[in-house]
């Protein structure tokens, strides 16, 4: 039986983190060497992790699938990363930062957990900017802000349009100093192929060495997964090419409870599809959005190129939905009502599916030279994919998968229902409800590896007698013996389809039926005919070479057949939830103008699934608002 | 639009093996694909026919991570300036041309196999010094210490590095300068990397020989090839960093 | 630490070169006396020999040359043999290359060695005519040098060395003010049209001085 205690600390609201921060149980300085802790995943919440905990003394194993810890996914963010300074004196607080963050989830987040991110956002400015990181300034010397989508107040910091390029180098370097010190080892073209369990606790992987093929067992007291979402599901999305489910999966086949997997996020300013070849998508950062206009031609099917299309004729239709927030709307609000306007027809481009996002007036206003300043390099991006130029035309964009906000389930401390197995950053599900808003990610993946691991997992430590192993166990030679058979089994069927070609099948029947809105039928559909596209991969997938070399297919065909079944799990909670919230539309669930409806009577709670080879057990954690009031959330 | 091209690729083995050219012919493709997207058809087809698919490593593919490392035609990531190789359009390139590509070479990049180098060397030189020493929670507020506008724009063009590493291939020398240069300024130029300049410098410059990378000549071929058009400015604070290191100590 | 790292190589080319492109530039103003014929030519060159501080001169000017010369091709070797053994099968376009200049400066620098020797054996330690002004006696240089420039082969011969001092310095001055750190954002182009300026005065001014005396002076 999985326990599912939050372990949320008593007390008021404000003083949860501290209370709980004082009664967290210490490690010995002299003591803290004497314990290795293995971190998989070498983004923002990974590499600061391994930082942190090395600084204070640990011995810490890090490994990551690329060449280097610094080309992780968290490179590609370019927006910023909020924090609640109030610097521009705009009325913004922790609890402001907090209250925005639960209403952006559509209020399916945990309070406690929520109230902490917004609290440490504010250390996370101060350790970046004592790193180095050249966030912009004003010309007074002291640090610019940008406003981003969901909330109303500027609180974004921000490094041009490459932030989590930044933040993640000031993380690497923090990184690098301690490999120097030789606190940290680093494993780099490593992929987690299983986690070790000795007395159902987490405490060892297996990799393989993705250069000689090697697996490779390593012991620890304790395991941290900060490996990122599982976007690529649907193939296409903005996530990087390699990004992948596998170490999560495996975790959550080993105990880990998998939360709201259903919780996607679609952003809406994407680059749109150009054609069946496409192999990923790009995004334009949400913050174009500050000086965009968003609209489409009032009449379906308006084929005049855009600047022949007279004011009047213009359908600004954020604006007109939502006064308020225009624009800056959440992301699933945005991304919904575009899908909206070009499911009416009106969306432009030749394959109909896109929107424009107009800087006319903002240029008009504020001049070239400014918005060039601002957003240079998201245009030069822009016109070099689509050899359009945005100066003189507008931007055309449509949404694109982007973001998971499910994933393992975590207690307040970030242990997973497996003991010993710690999960950060977007790899777990805790801190966004069901639609994250831009420039949190960022800002979660440093909390947790920067502010909250470094004091929960010492906690976990000094309060369990952990035993000493080592890879000599034979738990090791089972897990490794299992993860060999797989890759022979994989390797072995020699078929006619190639990963990549499923992977697309899988990709697009999850898009369709599973994406920006779902409806009982599709999902079940869905759930017919994932299992369908798992025999047939397990009867046909090929693979050339061996496991002995660098094997970039083998890599894929792993990663697909994870993917594949995170699908399905993903189609079951999406049907099990019937009710509308967040980046979660189900189409039987809408107000009268097509907005979420949610039903807190019956889902305000996490889904957290149990996994079982046959059918995975879905339990709840029920979460309590104490400090919000329940509400419909209203942007307009 | 589909175009016809041939190709001519790198193919090794491992590092121990000989490598050498190999002839491809591919057809059908989409003048918006990008070169990578066109490499991933010639692997579907490779793998198609049993063969062993065509190493190279990629991964964010809109050119920040830093992963692609292919050489175009003699181009470190091809004939524009300004551009990783993911984001090469096989609109560039006429129906029908050829395209030769190569692994990045130097010796301090050691071949993996086929176009997939070994990159760790820069690693090691970002850990012989290129941070600031600050462990997590002992820093004052952001704003305590105002910085220059101008200070932090000209620290983020340095700070733009992918670490690619198309600079020493680009370089008859192989050497890391405009990389070490990039590192160096970055936070040089920033008060608060200002207490470790000097140590910060040496450290990295011994470690850049070290690793085998040669010495740089002024040719500039690096910032003519970096995708994010770090400037040979860099390398100029970088030789005078140096010298103020050896004056202040 | 290591003191001597690229960085240190790169100053002692900077420095060292920068001592001879000054001496080259100076020598070059010194012969442009050889227009106004034997009597200023001769006591000029007089008067630079006969000066006791030519010994510290000449030392340092060989102490530099073999400094820029060793360092030079130590770090050739070093950079394409050690650091970059294999170069790709396709020159890269223009764009992305460096200029002829900057790619060919061992070349032209040992080319210019090569030159400098017979360039002394032919001047400095050539055949030693003498003459008297006004009592005093001494070299007469100019008459060697009428005889070596109407031997149209030498002339050829100095014309095309001079090409490559002018190649090798177009890439050369500008390139020490990299090396020492001199150079930040727009002055760049300007360091680099001066250190072009420089290198066409030096190579021109030179070449002027066979092309008078093939063409013109039948003294």
């Amino acid at each position: 039986m999985l326990d599912f205690k939050s372990h949320i600390p008593n007390g008021p609201l404000q003083d949860k983190w501290s209370n709980h921060k004082f009664e967290s149980h210490l490690v010995n300085p002299t003591n803290r060497r004497k314990h290795t802790i293995l971190i998989v995943g070498t983004g923002l919440a990974g590499s600061s992790a391994a930082a942190s905990l090395a600084e204070a003394g640990y011995n810490v194993k890090i490994f990551g699938i690329h060449d280097s810890p610094r080309r992780a996914h968290s490179i590609a963010a370019q927006g910023g990363i909020n924090a609640a300074k109030n610097y521009q004196n705009d009325g913004d607080s922790v609890q402001r930062l907090f209250y925005d963050t639960i209403k952006g989830g559509d209020f399916r987040a945990r309070e406690a957990n929520v109230y902490r991110l917004a609290e440490i956002s504010v250390k996370i400015i101060d350790q970046c900017v004592a790193q180095g990181i050249p966030f912009a300034r004003e010309y007074g010397g002291l640090l610019s802000n940008r406003s981003f989508g969901g909330t109303q107040v500027s609180r974004t910091f921000y490094a041009r349009g490459q932030t989590g390029q930044q933040l993640l180098l000031g993380a690497y370097q923090a990184l690098e100093r301690q490999a120097h010190e030789g606190r940290v080892e680093i494993y780099p073209r490593r992929e987690m192929m299983d986690v070790v369990k000795i007395n159902d606790i987490a405490r060892g992987i297996i990799v393989r060495n993705l250069v000689t093929g090697e697996l490779e067992r390593y012991a620890g007291d304790a395991v941290v997964l900060a490996t990122g979402g599982y976007g690529n599901v649907f193939y296409l999305s903005t996530n990087a090419k390699a990004s992948n489910a596998s170490a999560v999966w495996r975790a959550h086949k080993r105990g880990a409870a998998f939360a709201n997997p259903c919780f996607t996020q679609i952003h809406p300013t994407c680059i749109p599809v150009s054609g069946d070849h496409q192999s990923k998508l790009t995004l334009m950062s949400e913050s174009l959005r500050n000086a965009g206009r968003v609209w489409v031609p009032l009449k379906k099917g308006d084929n005049r190129p855009p600047h022949q299309i007279p004011e009047n004729e213009r359908d600004y239709y954020l604006e007109r939905i939502y006064p308020s927030f225009g624009n800056l709307a959440p992301r699933d609000v945005a991304s919904r009502a575009a899908k909206h306007v070009c499911d009416e027809g009106k969306g432009v481009g030749s394959s109909h599916l896109s929107v424009y996002l107009d800087f006319a007036d903002s240029i008009k206003r504020e001049g070239h030279d400014s918005i060039r300043m601002k957003y240079g390099n998201l245009f030069d991006m822009y016109q070099k994919i689509t050899t359009e130029d945005p100066y003189k035309t507008p931007m055309r964009i449509y949404p694109a998968v982007h973001y998971t906000m499910g994933g393992l389930w975590v207690d307040y401390n970030l242990q997973s229902t497996l003991p010993g197995l710690f999960v950060l950053g977007e790899a777990n599900f805790s801190d966004h409800g069901a639609n994250r808003l831009g420039a949190s990610a960022l800002m979660q993946g440093l909390a947790d590896g920067y502010f909250v691991i470094p004091v929960t997992l010492p906690n976990y430590i000094a309060t369990q007698s952990i035993v000493k192993v080592d890879t000599q166990h034979p738990n090791f030679a089972e897990a490794e013996n299992e993860v060999k058979k797989t890759t022979s089994q994989l390797i072995k069927i020699k078929g006619t389809q190639t990963a990549e070609m499923f992977h697309k099948r899988l990709g697009k029947l999850m898009w369709d039926d599973c994406g920006m809105s779902r409806n009982e039928s599709g999902l079940k559909k869905l759930l017919e005919e994932i299992p369908k596209l798992k025999e047939e991969f397990w009867n046909d997938i090929l693979i050339p070479g061996d496991e002995n070399q660098l094997n970039n297919e083998l890599e894929k065909a792993g990663r697909v057949a994870d993917f594949m079944e995170l699908g399905e799990l993903m189609a079951r909670d999406a049907l099990e939830r019937k009710e509308s919230c967040g980046g979660h539309f189900r189409t039987e669930y809408q107000t009268s103008d097509s907005e979420a409806l949610r039903d807190d009577e019956k889902f305000c709670h996490v889904a957290a699934w149990e996994y079982n080879e046959k059918n995975s057990i879905r339990h709840t954690e029920q979460l309590n608002f104490e400090n919000i009031h329940l509400q419909t959330r209203s942007y307009k | 639009m589909s175009h016809q091209y041939h190709l001519k690729i790198w193919r090794q083995k491992n590092s121990q093996s000989e490598g050498k050219f190999e002839n491809y012919s591919i057809d059908n493709i989409h003048s918006d694909m990008t070169l990578l997207e066109m490499l991933d058809v010639l692997n579907q087809q490779l793998a198609i026919k049993g063969e062993d698919p065509v190493s190279f490593d990629h991964d964010c593919r809109e050119g920040i991570c830093g992963s692609c490392s292919l050489v175009i035609n003699g181009n470190p990531h091809g004939p524009d300036s300004g551009t990783t190789s993911c984001q090469i359009f096989m609109r560039k390139f006429p129906n029908g041309s050829q395209l030769v590509i190569e692994p990045f070479r130097a010796k301090a990049f050691p071949l993996i196999k086929d176009l997939v180098v070994n990159r760790s060397a820069f690693d090691r030189i970002i850990a012989s010094g290129g941070y600031v020493s600050v462990d997590t929670g002992s820093s004052v507020d952001a704003n305590a210490t105002p910085i220059s506008k101008i200070a932090a724009e000209m620290a983020m063009d340095s700070a733009a590095c992918i670490g690619c590493g198309a600079c020493v291939a680009a370089c008859r020398n192989g050497s890391a300068m405009l990389f070490v240069g990039a590192k160096v300024s970055h936070l040089a130029l920033l008060p608060q990397g200002d207490p470790e300049r000097s140590r910060r410098v040496q450290n990295m410059m011994t470690q850049m020989d070290d690793e085998g990378f040669g010495s740089c000549t002024n040719m500039g071929s690096c910032a003519g090839a970096c995708p994010k058009d770090i400037s040979l400015d860099n390398i100029a604070r970088l030789n005078q960093e140096y010298m103020r290191s050896l004056l202040k100590g | 630490m290591k003191y001597m790292n690229s960085i240190a190589y790169k100053w002692i080319m900077a420095l060292t070169g920068w001592a001879w492109a000054l001496f080259v530039m100076t020598h070059m103003i010194g012969n442009m006396l050889i227009f106004s014929g034997a009597k200023a030519y001769n006591t000029y060159s007089h008067f630079l020999v006969s000066n006791p501080l030519i010994y510290i001169a000449e030392a340092g000017l060989v102490l530099t040359i073999l400094g820029h010369s060793f360092t030079g091709l130590f770090l050739f070797f070093k950079n394409r043999y050690c650091s970059k053994p294999l170069t790709y099968s396709v020159k890269p376009t223009r764009n992305k290359g460096a200029s002829f200049s900057s790619q060919s400066m061992a070349y032209t620098g040992s080319f210019m060695l090569a030159f400098l020797i017979t360039h002394l054996i032919t001047f400095k330690y050539g055949t030693l005519y003498m003459v008297k002004y006004e009592d005093k006696e001494m070299r007469d240089i100019f008459r060697l040098v009428v005889e070596v420039f109407h031997n149209p082969n030498y002339v050829i011969w100095y014309i095309i060395s001079l090409f490559f001092v002018g190649v090798h310095l177009s890439h050369g001055v500008s390139s020490g003010f990299q090396s020492l750190g001199l150079i930040h954002g727009k002055s760049r182009n300007i360091i680099k049209i001066i250190g072009y300026f420089y290198a066409i005065i030096v190579a021109l001014g030179f070449m002027a001085q066979p092309i008078f005396m093939y063409f013109f002076y039948r003294g």
